[in-house]
């Protein structure tokens, strides 16, 4: 996505920096409109998804860094730390606001569970990090993989704690998901 | 790429649309004087198609967030991931759903719900290998 070779030096057109930033901003608005119209996307509030969309960019670039070099205590802290800042719910923040908090989740849990040893935590607590991440509204959102992803991650989780009937019943609600969107590719291929 | 390519706004921000070609009509060609609302058409045709391309990075951005791949060096977040590997990723994950859900079947033996669940797994994960070798035999 950062294509610098596309991108025009601003000055080569002569405008100033003005309205360089308000076309960022109404390019923003303008993508969160589209996704509105494409039916998968209504944010009562754009702007604050542009903001964590902009925020989220750079944290998990920053976590890419700390993996890169093996440091996954920091990159576990980093992500705790998303945890406290203020996510949108999925009125405010629309099915994308949404799928950036279960991204989040996802990669954290992801980690915690691949290395338990690192800043290790209870099992309980794992789970209320799948559980805060998928929030009561998941199964509302246009199926996605960050959502699939996060819920088989609750699965492994649950079964961690032996809840296997709820474990089970995570798996197929992962299952279903991934089917879905295996079922959307195969279509979209289809159609081509 | 991280969640503002996700969002497409990485895409909305490095091509900027006062940057970046509009509709397919370089701005400066034609005259860089079109007025504010003009300027706003071209801006959210070109969004649209950085849109669908947004959205179909989102798909398959869960792949280059797996640890393995950033440690290994993998497939950077920002490349293109091939349909056929967006359709073998997802095999994968049913398949190893499948696997899972299984597992927990043999600890429950006799018990119909785990049994069945298993049953479908399975047959969930041997179609998608399946799409999957077709989609790679071309």
């Amino acid at each position: 996505m950062n294509d610098t070779s596309t991108r025009a030096p601003a000055t080569r057109r002569g405008k100033g920096l003005l309205p360089l930033a308000l076309g960022m901003v109404l390019g923003a608005l303008a993508m969160l409109v589209g996704l509105a119209e494409a039916g998968r996307l209504k944010p009562r509030e754009p702007q604050t998804v542009v903001a964590l969309g902009q925020l989220l960019d750079a944290e998990h670039r920053r976590v890419d860094l700390m993996l890169e070099r093996g440091d996954m205590a920091g990159a576990i802290e980093a992500l705790e730390a998303l945890r406290e800042q203020p996510w949108p719910d999925h009125e405010a923040g629309g099915d994308v606001g949404m799928q950036l908090r279960h991204d989040v989740y996802g990669r954290l849990l992801r980690l915690r569970l691949d290395h338990p040893e690192v800043l290790p935590v209870e099992p309980q607590a794992l789970l209320r990090i799948a559980e805060e991440g998928l929030g009561e509204s998941y199964r509302e959102l246009d199926i996605n993989p960050f959502t699939a992803r996060l819920a088989a991650l609750r699965g492994e989780v649950l079964e961690q704690l032996d809840r296997d009937d709820d474990a089970l019943a995570a798996y197929v609600e992962a299952l279903d998901m991934n089917s879905a969107l295996l079922d959307r590719e195969l279509a979209e291929e289809g159609a081509k | 790429m991280g969640a503002g390519a996700l969002l497409g706004l990485s895409a909305c921000t490095a091509k900027a649309p006062l940057t970046a070609p509009a509709g397919g009509v370089d701005e400066s060609a034609a005259g860089g004087d079109r007025d504010d609302a003009s300027l706003r058409a071209a801006d959210l045709s070109s969004l649209e198609l950085e849109l669908d391309r947004s959205w179909e990075e989102l798909r398959t951005l869960e792949d280059s967030r797996e640890p393995a791949s950033v440690e290994a060096g993998a497939a950077g977040p920002g490349d293109v991931v091939d349909r056929c590997e967006r359709i073998r990723g997802l095999a994968d994950r049913i398949c190893v759903l499948s696997d899972r859900v299984c597992a927990l079947a043999d600890e429950h033996p006799g018990e119909e719900r785990y049994t069945s669940a298993c049953g479908r797994g399975r047959d969930t994960c041997t179609q998608a290998t399946e799409a999957a070798d077709r989609c790679a035999a071309g």
